[in-house]
């Protein structure tokens, strides 16, 4: 009769401090495979580049986000958070006044140079790496699962594969893909090889993208491209439209160029489709209607 | 009266002591200001109880801007002290590293030690040196005749070199795919955010026997003043004088640009100013250009990093914008 | 007697040129010697030379009786001192700056003025007559003040031997008896050997207790000033017609240029 009372109560008792103990830390891969020790429950994050701010509103999980870099605009809401530099050039002292348990940075876009600072400083960096459509998914996942928001971050995830697979479905009744050119620098003219985003929206939405290749941003001439003879050109444009109209008129002069031709130069917001945040969707579905409006004639 | 032994020395110190305190001065700013508002006394507080709890202003205070102001002060006293040497040297008045082209070899070494992805410690303090020696090389070989301290047959070559290793450097840019590059082109204008406190302490013990070298020289400086021929006679063997002058005066300015990249006209402007102040014996300008350079640079940092709404501006565009029009009322004020 | 310098097969080539060809002569101690001749003889090479300045390629130079390779730098500037035409423009220093830089061969590193070093730059700036411009600078004084401020400068060298290029070129008459004077004084109270280049043939007679005539790299003559200015010797040297008599103060001689009109 007495051991089992002292049992239950050395279990009550032992449940009872598990709940009082101070927030206990975490170990986690990044998806750089390294192991990364960090609070169970972070409660001050600065995320290091404006995707991961995207990221983290979509997750629900802004309350934990104190920090952000400078052109994170979106979404709308992230305009209240303190800035710590731009994610090329971080504000070593705005992150440390901020005081983060946690740190999430981006794989070729922070300078490696600032994350081992960061680190030295004892506050714990977990890099993401999105380089297609699928490790994005990933990434979101894993920074749900680091946030104790994994049902959001499945959720969110399962409805960006059901668009994908909507977007699949139409683009296989094509019947030819036309050759596209994304222009996503205006002087130099800079499109996007193989290796990126943008290449794998072209062809995800039907389309062929003649800058592929293995150098991820190559230059072009206009000669170029005018020999490489896409049938749409979209110029992604961080500028005001004056930039953007300037630009159509330039090519427009082409007369050769069936984009031209057929009057196929289109913008779009580069923020939506140069970064790895759940936007991209609305990229690919962007993207398919402006290379494939046939599709849409019927309804989606 | 001339100067004897005593008032010599004690002169000495009176000028290192007042620059030592503006110095200092700057120093404290430097420590106080910034991003975070913390005012002298709690940034001093935090400076002196090591192992403190309040970790965020410890952090900030010992990590980012101790090693920068830090930094600044190494860079601004070996810059200086680069422009007074080349001056001396070739006993010209616009004479400093940045303009010889001498800085813009070290660039070209330090970016080829980046894209090689070297660490700054000892590989692109390395590059760093090899790229100013070459520009140093190229420079004498360009302007030789004879005699290497022809003065306007080296200003000229050091003005094409310059313009030479700006090329260079702009194509390397312009081929760099890397997401390295806007850190470059930041670097290449003064960056002097980079290091932590080792590698700050590390670059100090390699600077300051450097800096005790050409001290120990200051006297045959002031020799040289007279002539190539003239210095020859009083003994000082000048080859070698020039030559060791040349290479550690090179090898301090290679190892602040891998470090802080391109600063320019603290070597012009330091000199000259304390030469209208100081007289022009070496052996008091010696210091004072290394106390003087370093607080100057010191407040032009700080400027850099206030004067902005968001973000910074680079230190070497700070020192440009005051150091360009302070250096054409310096040659106004020393043609009268 | 002892010499101050002993040279010996001397030649000189800048590029493919014999600046100076097979030279020998011997300078005795304590003596004044000149070297005269017309432009591009090949003078100031020669005291170059012999200072130091410029290396021997053939034939050797003995400085107060060995040769001068022998000798450091530093101690080559303790026992012989040269006083060149004037300084670099922008020269930055004091005149009193300028004759202590003169101690530098007896001097530390640091050149850190020692009570001793004072006085002696003290009483050459007395010799030479300059103390009361002790605090001006350098390039506001006159060319004969400046002068004389190189050769005290030479001075605390406390040379055995002291070099001169051209001293009283561009200076006006009083000026150039002085410079003169003062060497002469150098040469008799401290027992200085000294050598000088000069353009004056005339000054070189009165000072001189050795000339050296040279023309195109090669020794024309040496002797006493009676012994080398010949008219005959020197017409042909300089190419030029002249007239040499005794001057009225003395024995010595007197050259005097012979305008074309005068010629009959």
């Amino acid at each position: 009769m007495i051991p089992r009372i002292t049992t239950i109560l050395t279990s009550v008792i032992i449940v009872l401090l598990a709940g009082a103990l101070p927030l206990v830390a975490k170990t986690a891969m990044d998806q750089l495979g390294r192991e990364i020790q960090m609070p169970d429950d972070p409660q001050r994050i600065v995320a290091l580049a404006p995707s991961i701010t995207e990221i983290i509103f979509a997750l629900g999980q802004q309350d934990r986000l104190k920090g952000i870099t400078q052109y994170s605009n979106y979404p709308a809401e992230a305009a209240k958070l303190p800035r710590v530099g731009s994610y090329v050039r971080l504000d070593l002292e705005r992150i440390v006044a901020l005081n983060p348990d946690l740190c999430i940075a981006i794989k070729d876009g922070n300078p490696k140079e600032t994350i081992e600072r960061l680190q030295s400083l004892n506050i714990p960096v977990f890099a993401v790496n999105p380089r297609n459509l699928a490790t994005m998914m990933q990434t979101i996942r894993r920074v749900g699962e680091i946030l104790n928001a994994s049902a959001k971050a499945k959720t969110l995830v399962e409805d960006m594969r059901s668009r994908m697979q909507r977007v699949d479905a139409l683009v296989a009744r094509i019947d030819h893909r036309p050759r596209v050119f994304i222009q996503i620098g205006i002087s130099p003219i800079i499109s996007a090889g193989t290796n990126t985003f943008v290449h794998e929206l072209i062809i995800r939405a039907g389309g062929i993208n003649v800058a592929s290749g293995s150098r991820a941003y190559p230059h072009f001439s206009r000669e170029k491209v005018l020999a490489l003879a896409p049938d749409v050109l979209i110029i992604t444009s961080m500028s005001r439209s004056g930039a953007f109209e300037k630009a159509k008129t330039d090519w427009s002069r082409l007369s050769d160029m069936p984009a031209v031709r057929h009057q196929r130069i289109y913008t779009v917001n580069s923020d939506v489709f140069d970064r790895p945040s759940p936007r991209l969707l609305d990229a690919l579905e962007i993207l398919t209607r402006l290379l494939h409006p046939e599709l849409f004639k019927d309804g989606p | 009266m001339i100067l004897n032994l005593k008032h010599h020395i004690t002169r000495l110190i009176w000028i290192s002591l007042v620059l030592l305190v503006f110095l200092l001065i700057a120093f404290s700013l430097g420590l106080s200001i910034g991003p975070t508002q913390s005012g002298m006394r709690s940034a001093f507080s935090a400076l002196f109880s090591i192992g403190d709890s309040d970790s965020v202003l410890h952090s900030i205070i010992w990590r980012i801007r101790l090693p920068r102001v830090l930094l600044a002060t190494i860079v601004g006293a070996t810059l200086s002290l680069g422009g007074l040497v080349f001056q001396a040297l070739l006993r010209n008045p616009l004479a400093e590293p940045f303009i010889l082209g001498i800085s813009g070899g070290s660039a070209i070494g330090a970016i080829i030690g980046i894209l090689l992805g070297l660490s700054r410690f000892p590989g692109i303090c390395f590059t760093s040196f090899l790229g100013s020696l070459g520009t140093l090389a190229l420079i004498l070989i360009m302007s030789t005749g004879k005699s290497i301290l022809r003065k306007d047959a080296l200003l000229l070559s050091g003005v094409m070199v310059n313009a030479f290793c700006s090329a260079i450097i702009m194509f390397l840019v312009s081929i760099t795919q890397d997401a390295r590059l806007h850190n470059i082109i930041f670097w290449l204008m003064g960056d002097l955010s980079a290091p932590d406190l080792p590698e700050v302490a590390t670059l100090g013990a390699i600077l300051i026997p450097c800096f005790i070298l050409v001290f120990v020289f200051s006297h045959a400086m002031n020799i040289l003043m007279m002539g190539k021929d003239m210095a020859l006679t009083m003994g000082i063997n000048i080859k070698a004088v020039t030559l060791i002058l040349l290479i550690v005066t090179s090898f301090m300015v290679s190892a602040t640009v891998s470090f802080s990249g391109l600063i320019g006209f603290v070597g012009l402007v330091i000199p000259h100013l304390l030469r209208l102040v100081l007289g022009p014996d070496h052996r008091f300008l010696v210091p004072a250009c290394l106390f003087g350079g370093a607080a100057y640079l010191v407040l032009c940092d700080l400027l850099a990093r206030t004067l902005p709404q968001q973000g910074e501006m680079p230190a070497g565009v700070i020192t440009a914008l005051i150091g360009a029009p302070l250096f054409i009322i310096l040659l106004k004020k020393s043609r009268k | 007697m002892k010499s101050a310098f002993a040279v010996e097969n001397l030649s000189y080539v800048y590029g493919s040129q014999y600046v100076l060809q097979n030279l020998s002569f011997a300078v005795p101690q304590g003596e004044m010697f000149i070297v005269i001749g017309p432009n591009g003889a090949g003078k100031t090479t020669l005291i170059k030379l012999m200072v130091g300045i410029i290396k021997t390629q053939t034939g050797q130079i003995e400085i107060l009786q060995a040769p001068i390779g022998n000798y450091s730098q530093k101690r080559l500037a303790q026992l012989s001192a040269y006083v060149p035409q004037g300084l670099p423009v922008g020269f930055p220093f004091t005149v009193e700056e300028t004759v202590l830089l003169g101690r530098a061969p007896h001097q530390k590193v640091l050149g850190l003025a020692s009570q001793n070093d004072l006085e002696i730059a003290q009483q050459a700036m007395m010799f030479t007559e300059i103390g009361h411009l002790a605090r001006r600078k350098l390039d506001q004084l006159s060319g004969g003040e400046q002068q004389r401020v190189l050769i005290a400068r030479a001075i605390c060298q406390q040379p055995q031997v002291i070099l001169l290029d051209e001293p009283t070129a561009s200076l006006d008459l009083s000026h150039q008896i002085r410079i003169m004077d003062l060497m002469e004084k150098l040469k008799t109270e401290k027992g200085v050997t000294v050598v000088m280049v000069s353009h004056d043939v005339n000054l070189a007679a009165m000072y001189g207790d050795q000339l050296l005539l040279l023309k195109a790299g090669k020794i024309v003559c040496m002797g006493s000033p009676p012994e080398v200015l010949n008219f005959k010797t020197l017409e042909e040297t300089y190419n030029c017609k002249l007239l040499v008599d005794n001057s009225p103060l003395g024995n010595l001689p007197r050259v005097t240029l012979v305008p074309r009109k005068f010629l009959k």
